[in-house]
């Protein structure tokens, strides 16, 4: 053993070693190129080495020839694949100046083996020489220019070299371009020249390509085991964190989950196969394959997401409905974020998702009974408001402000409690708000309000306090529509009850009047004429006949008029029918209702409950109880205090007395026999026909009727009618 | 201008009151004319005359409210006094309201007529 065979047997193993490690890098990544160039280089530099040995110990001229040719392939395979390996490591050198090379060298390669005298005209003899302390053979002989052809070549490998290496450092990958570029540059350099001296016997040595090859491979060696052993941090470092993220995702309640562009799902973590209502991620995983057509509650959902990310690149809480295992549809806040391959496209999604559902649900769940209360409020014309009573904050509902006639945007102040309703009913709702604030008693009242728009309306007002929560809740109803047509009615059934009996009376006066008074008027200015032309001595005399005459026309005339009426009165007979007195009682006051209340008249009522039916005409007797009545309103109109009284009894077993009191003056005793006179009257402007017409109705039943005071004051007039006795 | 050289226009449909109003006024030398609708008092004077026009409410066709808005209309310019036979203090109030310088309800006496000339005469002067 010697140095000479230690040092190429160490390179050569060095080689085979590294090269077997790179090969099964390339194995393991079938995309790393300049791994498998780096160990066929190094297998390569293994072949060089056990060459040079070899030819080293050759002991004939033939033996080292034969050697010498094979020697030429590991040569050429260690320069075309430093070539291709820094063509691929560094990505740099000129990729002409790289296949001129690789070119060059097998045609060379070529032509040794075709021509024997390619290298060597004639190879003369083995030289003997010490070599590291040992006796090593080499050639001696004469060369063939031709020859110079592969050393071009290995010419060109030092240009392409130190090229990469430049641009490699120009580029800025310094550490690249000194390692790798400059190691290779060097031993390139260094390794040609040797075997130049050697091959030309300038200096009698073996050749030593190997070791220079060994000094790149060793130094790329480093390189790429530095890389390694960073990648093996990064391993550790990526382990470290993906326990964390594992941790994360798989403790997460969000679903997170990785998805393929046509909807399989690549992975998924805890909460997404719980949240889908699968048993575990691997069952979401294996079912969820086309997660597009399965997940989505609609397909629009799913094109529409695709779409935002299209257009906006991601989509963040977007809510949407993902349907579970069993079918059914749930509400996600879902995140999606693609990640894009080299073409820029999406090559698959990330995102997480959280179930929203219960808050959904009872979002929507609001909103419907939201919308549900405002549409009923709406159709009801009813609307609300609650009162803090501590804070003071009000609360109206949306109907609330259409009532009061005001914007949706309206601020209600402390004020506006009240400030909507008239004086009377401001005064009764003020009264209620503290009836209910101090005793918590609830309040139920008919108010009228002016409106923020100007218009009176009727509202019902119903308030409640709640003193543990210091609030109060009011209701408001609109009634105004109701309100004027019960107001509308009221009138109508005036109109047609009282207007059309009692009224009639005033409305046959009247055009009575009117028709007595045009001959009376004639009447008196013929008269008047008469008493002039008198006057003015015997020469008028002539004229007088005629006005006498007209004086009679119209003296006549005035007589017919009170005949037609007469006539008139009389065509409608009275209709008998067998009645209880009472609920006729009830009808008249149930017309006059509206009057007593416009009146403020208090009314009591003292009705005997055994009363025997009467025989009467219901039309008629109307007539009469309202005449009473409205005479007894006209009698109380100055007086403070207006007191209706209306009474029914049985006088004996065969009459029932009726009888209507008031709080007025009373009548004096002087005009109380000519009261019930036709043309009698109190009254500015009335006929005095009406207590005619009742005593001539009441005698037409066969009753009475009366007057008198009563000893509380007020007059009472009251009139009899005979009991039923059979028709 | 003495009271008697005022001319009267009567307008009345009933024929008995009107022709009465017309013979006592002439009786008394005042010049008056009588029509029985509101139409012939439009047809027969003209606007620029002088006098009162004495006009009933209750016509048909045309009433006294009616012919009293006419003759604004046509620019009538003399007063109007409104009697009717009827008792309403309505008719009273509207008859004022319309422009009318006086108001009697039938029968009325000769006093009662002249004291509303009179007035509206004294009224005329002074301004």
């Amino acid at each position: 053993m010697n140095w000479g065979t230690v040092i190429w047997s160490a390179a050569a193993s060095a080689g085979l070693t590294l090269a077997a490690i790179h090969l099964r890098i390339w194995f393991r990544k079938r995309t790393a190129w300049s791994n498998l160039f780096f160990s066929l280089l190094a297998l390569a530099t293994t072949a060089n080495a056990g060459f040079e040995l070899w030819m080293m110990r050759v002991g004939t001229v033939g033996q080292f020839a034969r050697m010498f040719r094979w020697y030429q392939f590991s040569a050429l395979g260690s320069i075309i694949f430093m070539v291709l390996f820094i063509r691929f490591h560094l990505r740099a050198g000129r990729a002409w100046l790289a296949w001129t090379v690789c070119l060059l060298r097998a045609v060379t390669v070529f032509l040794v083996f075709l021509i024997p005298t390619f290298n060597f005209r004639e190879l003369t003899e083995l030289r003997t020489i010490r070599f590291l302390g040992e006796s090593v053979s080499v050639p001696v002989g004469e060369i063939n220019p031709w020859s110079a052809l592969s050393q071009v070549s290995l010419a060109l490998v030092i240009v392409f070299v130190v090229d990469a290496a430049i641009s490699t450092w120009r580029r800025g990958d310094r550490r690249l371009a000194l390692v790798i570029g400059g190691s290779s540059a060097v031993a390139v350099i260094a390794g040609v020249t040797q075997v130049l001296l050697a091959f030309w016997q300038i200096v009698p040595m073996p050749m030593m390509l190997s070791l220079f090859n060994t000094i790149v491979v060793m130094a790329v060696g480093y390189e790429l085991t530095r890389e390694a052993v960073r990648a093996g941090q990064l391993v550790e470092d990526l382990r470290e964190s993906e326990t964390g993220l594992r941790s994360l995702y798989e403790g997460s309640a969000e679903g997170i989950f990785r998805s393929s562009v046509e909807g399989k799902l690549l992975f998924a973590n805890p909460a997404t196969a719980a949240i889908l209502g699968y048993d575990s991620p691997e069952d979401a995983m294996a079912s969820l394959v086309d997660s597009g057509r399965r997940i989505w509650a609609s397909a629009e959902g799913r094109a529409e997401i695709l779409e935002r990310i299209e257009k906006e690149g991601f989509v963040r809480n977007h809510e949407c409905r993902f349907t579970r295992k069993d079918g059914t549809a749930l509400w996600v806040s879902l995140t999606i974020r693609p990640v894009r391959g080299p073409d820029g496209r999406p090559a698959y999604f990330y995102g997480f998702f959280e179930n929203i559902d219960e808050r959904k649900k009872a979002e929507e769940a609001l909103e419907t009974s939201r919308r549900l209360l405002a549409e009923i409020q709406k159709i009801g014309r009813t609307g609300g408001c609650e009162l803090d009573l501590r804070t003071t904050t009000r609360t109206w509902t949306a109907e609330t402000y259409e009532i009061f006639g005001l914007d949706p945007g309206y601020e209600p102040t402390l004020e506006d409690m009240g400030r909507f309703y008239t004086a009377s009913s401001r005064a009764v709702f003020d009264r209620a708000m503290r009836r209910t604030i101090e005793s918590g008693a609830p309040f139920d009242e008919d108010l009228e309000i002016v409106t923020g728009d100007g218009r009176l309306r009727s509202v019902h007002v119903r308030g409640r306090a709640d003193p543990a929560n210091h609030r109060i809740y009011t209701f408001f109803q609109d009634i105004t529509e109701r309100k004027k047509s019960e107001d509308e009615m009221a009138e109508l059934r005036l109109e047609r009850t009282h207007l059309a009996r009692v009224l009639t009376v005033d409305q046959i006066s009247s055009s009575l009047a009117h028709e007595i008074n045009q001959p009376l008027g004639a009447i008196l200015n013929n008269a008047e004429a008469v008493r002039i032309l008198l006057a003015q001595g015997p020469g008028r005399v002539e004229d007088l006949p005629e006005i006498v005459d007209d004086i009679i026309q119209d003296a006549k005339r005035a007589g017919e008029v009170v005949r037609k009426v007469r006539s008139v009165l009389k065509k409608s007979e009275a209709q008998f029918w067998r009645l209880p007195a009472n609920p006729l009682i009830d009808e008249a006051l149930a017309i006059s209702h509206n009057s007593l209340v416009l009146n403020s008249v208090i009314l009591k009522q003292h009705l005997a409950p055994d009363l025997a039916d009467i025989r009467g005409d219901p039309i008629r007797l109307q007539q009469v109880l309202l005449n009473l009545v409205t005479n007894a309103l006209d009698a109380m109109k100055t007086v403070p205090a207006k007191i209706l009284t209306v009474r029914s009894a049985m006088d004996g077993r065969d009459t029932v007395v009726i009888s209507v009191g008031d709080s007025g003056p009373g009548i004096p005793e002087a005009q109380r026999a000519t009261l019930f006179e036709p043309f009698y009257t109190t009254k500015k402007d009335g006929m005095g026909l009406g207590l005619a017409i009742c005593r001539s109705i009441v005698e037409e039943h066969g009753g009475r009727i009366w007057t008198g005071n009563d000893p509380g004051g007020g007059a009472v007039f009251s009139f009899s009618l005979p009991a039923w006795r059979g028709a | 201008m003495t009271i008697s050289a005022l001319r009267y226009w009567i307008v009345d449909d009933d024929l008995g009151f009107g022709r009465s109003l017309k013979r006592m006024l002439n009786a008394r030398g005042i010049p008056a004319e009588y029509f029985g609708s509101a139409q012939s008092f439009l047809e027969s004077v003209p606007h620029d005359q002088s006098g009162y026009a004495v006009v009933d409410v209750h016509m048909p066709v045309c009433d006294g409210f009616g012919l009293m808005r006419k003759m604004r209309e046509l620019r009538y310019g003399m007063p109007v006094i409104v009697i009717t036979g009827h008792a309403g203090i309505e008719e009273q109030d509207r008859a004022i309201e319309e422009g009318a310088i006086g108001f009697l309800q039938k029968p009325f006496s000769e006093g009662s007529l002249m004291e509303l000339v009179l007035k509206q005469e004294a009224k005329k002067s002074r301004s």
